[in-house]
């Protein structure tokens, strides 16, 4: 056999080789990493007004936590076998009623323990659905609570003198346009009543949640905002701490050692472009159209003739 | 030299010709590329060289599965949240339908580029053939082989071993790239200015074909969905 021809074989053969030990090495190890975790804790950060759609509107940046979203990555983190414990890391001052109380019955029906990890603040409705949690985690300086309702009803009459406009109403029904005018004391009355209804189920589901004497809670429901450290002493949250403090609780909930930590990636960009294409860009088209002052108008009339109660605080 | 003797000159020269093994010009092609890349665009074994590069291609593409698996269980926190999904499943129709989709893109690029070598090696007055070309194209392809012993080190090295791989891919890159201007040069028998001139003013044509299709798919998507926003 010509030297060439040992060479040139000699080459090949340690290329052959190398290549099935490629193949044996290289596929040997990561699949053992990535199939077999079973140490992951979800990480999902929420963050904004709760509400029951993100408000598009150009003022706003479409930022805010959703029941939908809440529920699709409680399910995501559910049906993944290798989760073990969610952590949600919530900052947000609250939002609508019914928003905060569905988010709040997903957390509370959840298989696996879902952590509450408080940012900046988780006041009002943020709270209410932090209280559902297995562990509620806030920073020292995380502002915690206001538990309590509010309703802001625009008048508009003023504004309607002003610019010489009359409103005509025809209704059916007696009290079927307070939304629309200044409030009699009895229509006042009947709100104070819805309010307190909807402060009574805050009171009640926060007693309930954080297994709390209604009377504790009532005297804790002024409203107000605590520090964690404060928060903390009365009960409302279990620890003071940052984000290890928070991933430590969720081990020991779920009894793992070593945990993962997944974090949840908003999508990107050019993914959200395609996905919810009525946000940004057809807001800023119909801004750039009719002009800043009637978006301005039209959010002001989305408010108008429509009750809003909210669990909202920490303004 | 009378016409007896380069006569005989001729018939010797095609005698060494018919005498090189597959084998032979392998060696040749590491130990004496420019005689040897001479030769081969002379005698244009064009279906082995062909077969060379896509066996060259195939290597090169399995041993590079371990760090595309990298990447893959970079992502493996996402694709571990699919429900049901299957990581050995997804391995297997990693090597099963990418190494083949991958040799089969590889060829096709090497066809493209050997075509447009072509049209620039006429261009600039060179005298050969796109079969010689695409033999020396193919035969100057083998050193991307021996990079698989260094990716096995690199492997074997972990993290450390990324610098080593990166440094011997470059390097087998440039001997490659080496290797190609040369089979340029043979193949048109024009000076190696002229045959780097080609090899750039070809790559440089491949990468804005390039980049043309992909600006046409992405403007055609942005068309679509500018469209659908429209008809709202």
């Amino acid at each position: 056999m010509k030297k060439s021809t040992i060479i040139v074989l000699v080459i090949l053969s340690l290329v052959f080789l190398s290549l099935i030990a490629i193949i044996v090495i290289g596929l040997s190890a990561p699949a053992t990493n990535i199939i077999e975790p079973g140490n992951i804790i979800a990480f999902i950060p929420l963050s904004g007004t709760i509400a029951e759609d993100i408000d598009s509107s150009v003022f706003s940046a479409g930022v805010g936590i959703t029941p939908k979203f809440v529920r699709h990555r409680l399910e995501e983190a559910e049906d993944n076998p290798n989760v073990k414990a969610i952590i949600l890391k919530i900052n947000s001052p609250g939002g609508s009623v019914g928003a905060s109380q569905e988010i709040a019955e997903l957390i509370q029906e959840a298989d696996k323990p879902i952590i509450v990890f408080a940012g900046d603040i988780i006041a009002s409705g943020a709270y209410y659905i932090a209280s559902k949690a297995d562990r509620i985690v806030a920073k020292p300086g995380s502002l915690v609570g206001s538990i309590g309702v509010i309703s802001q009803i625009p008048d508009l009459s003023g504004l309607y003198a002003k610019l010489g406009i009359k409103m005509q109403t025809i209704k059916s029904g007696k009290n079927k346009d307070m939304f629309g005018r200044t409030l009699t004391p009895e229509e006042q009355k009947k709100f104070q009543a819805l309010s307190d209804e909807l402060y009574n189920q805050f009171v009640d589901d926060v007693a309930k949640g954080r297994q709390l004497s209604k009377k504790k809670v009532l005297q804790l429901a002024t409203g107000e905002v605590f520090p964690a450290t404060v928060a903390k002493k009365l009960g409302l949250i279990d620890k003071v701490g940052g984000y290890q403090t928070a991933i430590d609780e969720a081990a020991k909930l779920a009894k793992i050692k070593n945990p993962v930590v997944q974090e949840y990636k908003p999508p990107s960009l050019i993914e959200e472009l395609f996905d919810m294409p009525s946000i940004n860009i057809f807001s800023l088209i119909r801004m750039q159209l009719l002009g800043r002052d009637f978006m301005l108008l039209e959010s002001i009339r989305n408010m108008y003739a429509v009750p809003q109660y909210r669990y909202l605080g920490g303004h | 030299m009378d016409n007896e003797s380069q006569d005989l000159s001729q018939a010797s020269n095609e005698g060494i010709k018919k005498e090189r093994s597959f084998f032979d010009l392998l060696y040749g092609v590491i130990a004496n590329p420019t005689e040897t890349l001479r030769h081969i665009v002379d005698t244009k074994p064009v279906l082995a060289a062909v077969l060379l590069y896509a066996v060259v291609s195939l290597v090169s593409g399995i041993a590079n599965i371990p760090l595309r698996l990298n990447r893959l269980n970079q992502l493996s926190s996402d694709l571990s949240s699919l429900n049901g999904f299957n990581m050995h499943a997804a391995i297997f129709a990693f090597i099963i339908i990418g190494v083949p989709i991958a040799v089969f893109f590889s060829l096709l690029g090497f066809l493209a580029f050997g075509g447009i070598c072509h049209l620039f090696g006429r261009l600039f007055k060179g005298d050969g053939k796109f079969s010689g070309l695409i033999s020396g194209f193919g035969f100057a392809s083998f050193p991307g082989i021996l990079a698989t012993p260094l990716i096995l080190i690199s492997l074997i090295l972990g993290e450390s071993g990324n610098v080593l791989n990166s440094l011997s891919s470059l390097a087998f890159a440039v001997w490659v790239v080496i290797l190609d201007a040369i089979a340029i040069r043979e193949n048109y028998q024009f000076s190696t200015g002229r045959a780097v001139a080609t090899l750039i003013s070809s790559f440089l044509v491949l990468c804005l074909a390039a980049f043309i299709i992909v600006m046409v798919l992405v403007l055609g998507v942005a068309a679509l969905f500018f469209g659908a926003l429209a008809n709202r």
